[in-house]
C-alpha cells in the first residue's frame, strides 16, 4: 500500500482532509474523527485483508510502514 | 435486498442512535434538506404536541423530556425520507431511545404509544435526574469489572457497544471514582451529556407507575418485511414488543448493541445506514464487524453541509447498485 492507496481510502470512504495528505501529517491533522477512523481502518483492512488498528496520532508514513510490514 | 458487486444477496440496515445525538435546532436543519422531511415532522408534531406543553417544532424551549421525542421524531423523519427515496431496510436496530423510533418504522408502536410511554418513561427517569450519571469507556466489561471490585462502586453496564466499547450509569460519587481510575490506567472515557441516567436497575420499583402513566396503549402490528433486532432483550421478536413489559425492561435493562449488530451481520447485512442527526451508532457499529465488503452509510454529520452529506450517502449508495431516487428538489 503507498501514498495513493491511502488518498484513494479517504475518496472511498469520503472523508474530505483539512490539509494535503503527505507521510508527514497524523490523522488527527487531516481532521479525521472518530467516524472517519472506524470508517478508514474498516476500508484499509478490507484492502489488505487483516485487522489492524490505527491511532490518531500516527502519521501516515507510520501507518503505511505499519500495514505494509505486517502485509508482507 | 441488494445485491453486491459479487452478484450476492445482502441486507440493509437501518440504526436508529440514542439520545445523545439531539442538538438544538436540528429539526428546523431538517427541513431544510426536504419538504418530505418537513412533511412527516408536522405529522408527527400534529400527535405530538396533544400530549406535551412544548411544541415539537418549537425549539426555542428546550427540555429534556421534548428533546427526547425530538430525537425520536429526527430519526423517523429520516427513516421515511430514505423510504421515499427508496431505500428501504431488511432490519432495524435501535440503540436505546433509538429503539422507540424503530418500533414506530416497523409498525410496533403509533406516534401516540411512543408519547405516551416516552413521556412517562421521561417521569421515572427525573425521579434521579440529579443522582445518576452515564459515562462511555473505552474498555472490556471484564475491565470495568475489575475496577468495580477495586474501587467498591456499584455502578452498572448500559450499554454493550462492541468488544471494547461500554457505557455505565452510576451514582455521581461512583462514576467520579471509576474516572479517575480510568485516567490512571490510560483508560479513555467520556461523559454522556444527557440528563440523569437510564437502563438502570435503581428504576425497577417504578414499573407500577410506568404501566400506569403510560395510560392505554394500542400496539400495531408489526411489518412482515421488516424485521427489529431488540438491543434489550436479544432473541426478542417483534410480537415481543407489543407489550408494556416489554418498554419498561427497556428502562431497567442494558443496550446489547454489539450483540444486535452482530446478529444483523449473521444475516447476511450488507450496508448499514444511520438515521440520527449525528452518525453515532455507525462508528461503534463498525467497531463489531470484521467481516469485509459491508458498506456504512451515515445520513448526516455534525458540522457537515447536510444536503452534501446526503448527496455523498446517495452516491455511495447508487455506487454499489441500490438504487435511490434524489428527491431533494421536492
Amino acid at each position: 500500500m503507498n501514498l495513493q492507496d491511502i488518498k484513494d481510502v479517504f475518496k472511498e470512504c469520503k472523508v474530505t482532509p483539512e490539509v494535503e495528505i503527505t507521510e508527514d501529517v497524523t490523522l488527527k491533522e487531516l481532521g479525521v474523527d472518530s467516524l472517519d477512523m472506524a470508517m478508514i481502518v474498516y476500508e484499509i483492512n478490507e484492502r489488505v485483508d487483516k485487522e489492524l488498528e490505527f491511532e490518531a496520532d500516527q502519521t501516515v508514513g507510520e501507518v503505511l510502514e505499519y500495514i505494509n510490514n505486517v502485509s508482507e | 435486498m441488494f445485491l453486491n458487486k459479487n452478484g450476492e444477496e445482502k441486507k440493509t440496515v437501518f440504526l436508529f442512535p440514542g439520545n445523545g445525538i439531539h442538538q438544538t435546532g436540528m429539526l428546523g436543519r431538517l427541513c431544510t434538506v426536504s419538504e418530505d422531511i418537513r412533511s412527516v415532522l408536522e405529522d408527527l408534531a400534529d400527535v405530538t404536541d396533544k400530549y406535551t406543553d412544548t411544541a415539537l417544532m418549537d425549539e426555542t424551549v428546550e427540555e429534556p423530556a421534548i428533546n427526547q421525542l425530538r430525537t425520536v421524531a429526527s430519526e423517523i423523519a429520516i427513516c421515511k425520507f430514505w423510504e421515499g427515496c427508496g431505500l428501504s431496510a431488511d432490519i432495524y436496530i435501535g440503540h436505546s431511545l433509538g429503539e422507540y423510533a424503530a418500533a414506530y418504522c416497523t409498525g410496533i408502536l403509533s406516534a401516540e404509544a411512543v408519547v405516551k410511554m416516552l413521556t412517562a418513561r421521561n417521569g421515572i427517569l427525573s425521579i434521579s435526574q440529579d443522582k445518576l450519571k452515564m459515562c462511555a469507556l473505552s474498555c472490556s466489561e471484564d475491565e470495568f469489572k475489575q475496577i468495580q471490585s477495586e474501587k467498591g462502586t456499584n455502578a452498572e453496564i448500559a450499554a454493550y457497544n462492541s468488544k471494547n466499547k461500554i457505557t455505565i450509569v452510576g451514582i455521581h460519587s461512583d462514576i467520579d471514582v471509576i474516572c479517575a481510575e480510568l485516567r490512571a490506567r490510560k483508560i479513555e472515557f467520556f461523559p454522556i451529556q444527557v440528563n440523569g441516567g437510564s437502563h438502570s436497575l435503581i428504576y425497577k420499583p417504578y414499573k407500577e407507575q410506568f404501566m400506569s402513566d403510560s395510560g392505554d396503549i394500542e400496539f400495531g402490528v408489526p411489518c412482515t418485511d421488516k424485521e427489529i433486532i431488540s438491543t434489550v432483550i436479544p432473541g426478542a421478536g417483534a410480537k415481543d414488543m407489543c407489550t408494556k413489559d416489554y418498554w419498561f425492561a427497556h428502562i431497567i435493562s442494558p443496550v446489547h448493541f454489539s450483540d444486535a449488530v452482530c446478529t444483523a451481520v449473521d444475516e447476511n447485512a450488507g450496508m448499514f445506514v444511520d438515521l440520527g442527526v449525528s452518525p453515532n451508532t455507525l462508528g461503534i457499529a463498525i467497531n463489531n464487524v470484521k467481516k469485509p465488503g459491508i458498506k456504512w452509510i451515515p445520513t448526516v454529520r455534525v458540522g457537515q453541509n447536510y444536503r452534501k452529506q446526503i448527496r455523498d450517502s446517495f452516491e455511495t449508495i447508487s455506487s454499489i447498485g441500490v438504487p435511490v431516487i434524489d428527491r431533494f428538489s421536492k
